[in-house]
């Protein structure tokens, strides 16, 4: 993708804001997360590198794991031409053992379905839908 | 986090993926980068240095994309009206660096986008928004009004923020009267408008426009047995 028009956002809730989970982060983890996103708005850091894990309504969920923790990124091609373009959203920037809660599960670091189910899901539907 | 390196990064990949067009869009939905940004570095002062992008960078560098977009200008177009490489615009607009562009450069970028430079405070700001919203809601019931003439934050501007709101009650009324029955039911759709959430509700044909409630002005009227309500409030000081 090219740079023109790129465009990098992150979502805000529910249940909390991935400012707020990225708070929750140490500096080091916190430092890594945020040269990789600098990495892939520009252009050093392909993200079709990084493993495509969902899929909502076409548009794919990249997961990457830096510096211990994880951050999930929606890509949409916006199209364009000559050169394409695409919006990056941040759905999810925080702890492994962040805990979120969906139901009564809560998400220990592993059972990733519970943070799809409970905080990237629910995301998607409220900025996708 | 010892257990980090035993667990797998969630999930395997599912089969390869192409990147096509979505069915969906997020529109202009999501908080800019900068936003974040702001946030961590109040929290960790300096960490801008060590990741080199600054959250002042970042705005700087969308708000030039934004009046270049504007415009509907390339960044070719756009560097050669100024007379500089087309690297340089890309470069400023990516947030390149973590001082962003001076003051003396933005000012060339607004200038040939036909831009102004001003310098507002947070009540103007908000004013601006609010009046912004008005504006977009006078469009769908053009016989509310008259809008605000001067957007100005105080009892002025304060006070034909309500007139504007009397009026439109019964501009909604009219408006609705005219729109056949929907056999839909009921549902309600969150939407932002210049930054300020609203809920728009529909009822069997007849709408609720509701924007957040800092000083309320409602204006509930019965028309044909269902409810209609406006309420629009004026962030007062």
């Amino acid at each position: 993708m090219a740079q023109e028009n790129q465009d990098l956002v992150t979502f805000e809730e529910p249940p909390v804001s991935v400012a707020a989970e990225a708070e929750a982060l140490g500096r080091r983890p916190l430092v890594a997360i945020l040269k990789r996103i600098k990495a892939i708005l520009n252009g050093d850091k392909d993200f079709k590198e990084d493993k495509v894990w969902k899929s909502y309504r076409g548009v794919p969920l990249f997961v990457a794991e830096v510096g211990g923790e994880l951050m999930v990124y929606a890509v949409e091609d916006l199209g364009g031409n000559p050169k394409p373009a695409c919006k990056i959203s941040v759905m999810f920037a925080g702890l492994r053992r962040a805990g979120c809660a969906a139901g009564d599960l809560r998400w220990n670091g592993s059972n990733d379905e519970v943070l799809w189910a409970g905080v990237v899901l629910p995301r998607c539907q409220r900025h996708f839908d | 986090m010892s257990r980090r390196s035993e667990q797998p990064v969630v999930g395997a990949a599912p089969p390869e993926q192409r990147i096509g067009k979505p069915k969906t869009s997020s529109g202009g939905r999501g908080k800019p980068l900068d936003y974040l940004l702001a946030r961590v570095e109040a929290k960790h002062p300096g960490i801008e240095e060590e990741i080199g992008l600054s959250s002042a960078a970042v705005r700087a560098g969308r708000q030039v994309r934004e009046m270049r977009q504007a415009k509907g200008w390339t960044q070719v177009r756009l560097a050669k009206e100024l007379g500089w490489d087309q690297v340089r615009i890309s470069n400023i607009e990516r947030g390149e660096g973590t001082r962003g562009p001076t003051f003396d450069v933005l000012q060339k970028i607004a200038a040939v986008c036909d831009y102004d430079i001003e310098f507002r405070s947070r009540q103007e700001r908000k004013a601006f928004r609010y009046a912004d919203v008005l504006r977009r809601i006078a469009q769908t019931f053009p016989h509310a009004g008259p809008l605000p003439g001067t957007i100005v934050p105080g009892p002025q501007f304060a006070a034909a923020c309500v007139a504007f709101t009397g009026s439109l009650g019964t501009a909604v009324q009219t408006y609705f009267s005219a729109v056949e029955a929907s056999p839909a039911g009921t549902n309600a759709v969150e939407g932002e408008m210049s930054g300020i959430t609203y809920v728009e509700m529909a009822s069997h044909g007849k709408r609720m426009v509701m924007l957040p409630v800092l000083v309320e002005e409602s204006d509930s009227q019965t028309d044909t047995g269902a409810e209609l309500e406006v309420k629009l409030t004026y962030p007062h000081d």
